[in-house]
């Protein structure tokens, strides 16, 4: 616990260096685990591995990861909203563009182009959303796997 | 000759001589052969034009040696009809209601002479020149039971401007709906109607086709009106950026301990969320800068960054006031004040990580404030009280200038007015009415004649608590530990703790088109399936009820482009995602039309012994 404090208020204090998950090699797993300081499952699927992030405040996030070692799917379910520039790397700019233009409330926030698709809903203290590359999912793998 | 001038005021005694058979034929046999000219009959005008519903006056000159009587026609048909307009036997003609096709029509006097000779005129019917115009306020306007509103009407255009006021359609209302006196004044019925919305109309006297119609919502102690519409932006004319299914209420808040209080309405009811935020910049006579403050022991004041679903925030101070809803009072309940600069927004947490747009202006939010009422008393709870802080925790204390995440008591948290409230506090019941399936323009609605009826819904506090809450045989659903139905169970397949019913959401969000097998829309976030589809779900409580709950979807480019106008719909769905296997069934307003649904907050007493110790659903 007290490494996740530590580990928060690095963030707090604007030092987040660019470590991204998204899109990247499965490296950046461990990191993550690290940031968000859970507990952590592998599991291994037909044609890609699950990495299962449990945190301290019983947020659950998954980690997508191709036989290449790249993550090409995130999802969360959490009482808050999960730290998505470190999830989302260098995809978080497509989401923070996306938010800002959304102008209609009371709906989720959905994205859906040919190389990214995402979605953030859920309510207060509920909240759940999932994003994923097109472009990386592995060979005989559907983003139906993505939970 | 004689010249005889038959005319309203001289037909009587025409026709009196007729009637008495003193026909005063030829001197001779009355036959053809005889020298007597036959008469000529002109008549005036020869040609006019006349408004739809409009009279006109005919005289017919008869210039005869002979004493003759005069039947009139229109088109040939004796006495004309209600299509092509009627005339008299004095020959006062009163056009069609609506003009007729084609729009002229030829009026006959016929004089009952030998060979009946005949004068005519053409008439042209016109639609008719409305000058009227009538307006009423107050407009939409809600009251509690047997009290009294003034409405007042406005009519230009014309020089008479009285009007006729009626309720429901019955001049001067009835003891059911509420009477109206000549001068405006609507006294309510003592028990409010079902359903609680009435429709007032004035009419023109001087144009009774010319009317202007509002609402009024009667209410009771632990009753406030829902209004669905599309929230202070209105309507944008786009499905992208207009917000469908808007819920909301008024809501009074006041200084606490005082009788200094600001009504405040366009709050939005947000089940889906706990405890009141108002935007900052709407408290003018309960300014944030007289609310009570929340500190911690060092002294340094409560913040709060909320997040909601689509990574949008609000910023703001925890304050504290007296939350007032219909007969309820929620006295020094802590509210959130959206959009105080006191403090600038910590951006190295609550912005990047939510990364949508600060909420903080009524542009932005679309209402006044955000009314929570969902499951829990306080919008954290317990996760936020303890010593440890976590990544996108809400509350920031800001030493020196710099905000930083901190725990904060369960006092101290935002709360649910509602469980504040000294009776009706476990929960709240929201009541709205079935709608078309092609949508309405907004709840409440009524036409300018008064004669559509939209009724709006009612948000009733307390559950069991009074005669209009009580449960009935609705289904509770005792919610999971994230809120939710235990289970949902789709087309055989489970989905544990996979939804929630949620009245600050504004559509269906179920699965995935490539589940369902349907399209997306192509220019916006709806479902679009060739023909209305109907999804059957069997939900679970985690007390192991269950029943069947029937979505349906209807296709958005069809509903938008239908009605361009509607704000509610009752069938609007969406994708949980695109390409995902979804888990989540995320029942939005459309839901709720033509249901009683039961919101019970966590800790009270639930319903026919079940257990809920993280609050339920009823309905």
């Amino acid at each position: 616990m007290k490494t996740t404090l530590k580990i928060l208020l690095v963030l707090m204090m604007g030092a987040l260096p660019a470590w991204a998950a998204l899109g990247e090699y499965e490296g950046s797993v461990s990191l993550d685990q690290r940031i968000l300081g859970g507990e952590t499952r592998e599991e291994v699927h037909t044609g890609y591995k699950l990495h299962q992030i449990i945190t301290a405040d019983g947020a659950v996030i998954r980690e997508y990861v191709s036989p290449e070692g790249k993550v090409f799917a995130i999802s969360w379910h959490a009482h808050f909203l999960p730290n998505l520039p470190q999830l989302l790397g260098s995809y978080f700019p497509r989401v923070q563009q996306a938010a800002q233009a959304k102008v209609q409330r009371g709906g989720p926030l959905v994205i859906r182009t040919g190389d990214f698709v995402y979605f953030s809903g859920g309510r207060m203290m509920n909240f759940h959303g999932s994003a994923y590359v097109p472009g990386l999912l592995p060979k005989n793998v559907t983003a139906e796997v993505v939970r | 000759m004689r010249r005889k001038n038959v005319s309203a005021a001289t037909r009587a005694s025409l026709l009196v001589v007729m009637a008495g058979g003193m026909f005063l034929a030829s001197c001779g046999s009355g036959g053809t052969g005889n020298n007597i000219p036959l008469p000529v009959i002109t008549l005036s005008p020869a040609s006019a034009s006349v408004a739809a519903g409009a009279p006109l006056q005919f005289t017919a000159t008869v210039v005869s040696s002979y004493s003759t009587t005069i039947t009139w026609s229109v088109n040939n048909i004796l006495g004309g009809n209600s299509t092509l307009g009627t005339v008299s036997s004095s020959g006062l003609y009163t056009a069609p209601a609506s003009v007729p096709n084609p729009a002229t029509v030829t009026v006959k006097a016929v004089s009952s002479a030998e060979t009946n000779p005949s004068g005519s005129a053409i008439v042209t019917i016109t639609a008719p020149v409305v000058n009227a115009v009538v307006a009423v306020a107050p407009t939409d306007s809600s009251t509690p039971a047997g009290t009294t509103v003034q409405f007042a009407a406005t009519v230009t255009g014309t020089a008479n401007t009285a009007v006729t006021w009626s309720v429901n359609g019955v001049a001067g209302g009835n003891s059911t709906v509420g009477t109206i006196s000549a001068k405006g004044l609507y006294t309510a019925p003592t028990t409010a109607p079902s359903p609680p919305t009435v429709a007032v109309t004035a009419t023109s006297q001087a144009e009774t086709s010319q009317s202007a119609s509002t609402t009024l919502t009667l209410t009771t102690s632990n009753t406030a009106p829902l209004y669905v519409n599309f929230g202070l932006n209105g309507n944008t004319g786009n499905p992208n950026t207009a917000s469908y299914n808007g819920l909301f209420t008024t809501v009074t808040v006041c200084l606490p301990g005082t009788a200094d209080c600001q009504i405040i309405p366009d709050i939005l009811v947000d089940t889906g969320t706990v405890g009141l935020r108002v935007l900052n910049s709407v408290l003018t006579t309960a300014p944030a800068t007289e609310l009570g403050t929340v500190r911690d022991s060092a002294g340094n004041q409560v913040q709060e960054c909320t997040q909601f679903r689509d990574t949008s925030y609000a910023w703001g101070p925890v304050l504290v006031a007296d939350v007032v809803i219909a007969g309820e009072k929620a006295p020094s309940v802590p509210i959130q004040v959206i959009g105080d600069t006191t403090f600038t927004v910590p951006i190295t947490s609550c912005l990047s990580l939510g990364s949508g747009p600060s909420l903080d202006t009524v542009a932005a939010l679309g209402a006044n404030g955000i009314l929570g009422i969902g499951t829990s008393i306080q919008d954290c709870g317990l996760n936020c009280a303890g010593g440890q802080t976590f990544s996108g925790y809400p509350y920031y204390i800001c030493p020196n200038d710099v905000c930083q995440v901190a725990p904060v008591p369960l006092v101290q948290q935002v709360a649910n007015p509602v469980a504040f409230f000294a009776t009706d506090n476990n929960g709240v019941e929201i009541i709205l009415p079935s709608i078309s399936s092609a949508g309405a323009p907004s709840l409440p609605y009524t036409n300018a004649a008064g004669t559509s009826l939209v009724p709006a819904g009612l948000l009733v506090f307390g559950i069991g608590t009074q005669s209009n809450n009580a449960l009935g045989s609705a289904t509770v659903y005792a919610t999971d530990s994230n809120g939710n139905f235990s289970n949902v169970v789709y087309d055989e397949f489970s989905f544990p703790s996979g939804g929630f019913v949620d009245t600050g959401l504004n559509a269906l969000y179920v699965l995935d088109p490539h589940t369902l097998g349907i399209l997306d829309c192509a220019d916006n976030p709806y479902y679009c399936p060739e023909t209305p589809l109907s999804l059957s779900l069997t939900t679970y409580g985690a007390n192991g009820a269950s029943g069947t709950v029937t979505l349906n979807i209807a296709n958005a480019d069809t509903l938008f482009g239908t009605n361009p106008g509607f704000a509610a719909f009752n069938n609007l769905g969406g994708a949980r995602g695109t390409g995902l296997s979804t888990d989540y069934f995320d029942l939005g307003l459309p839901f709720f039309f033509g249901r009683s649904v039961f919101v019970g907050i966590a800790g009270t007493t639930a319903p026919k012994n079940v257990s809920a110790p993280n609050g339920y659903f009823a309905f």
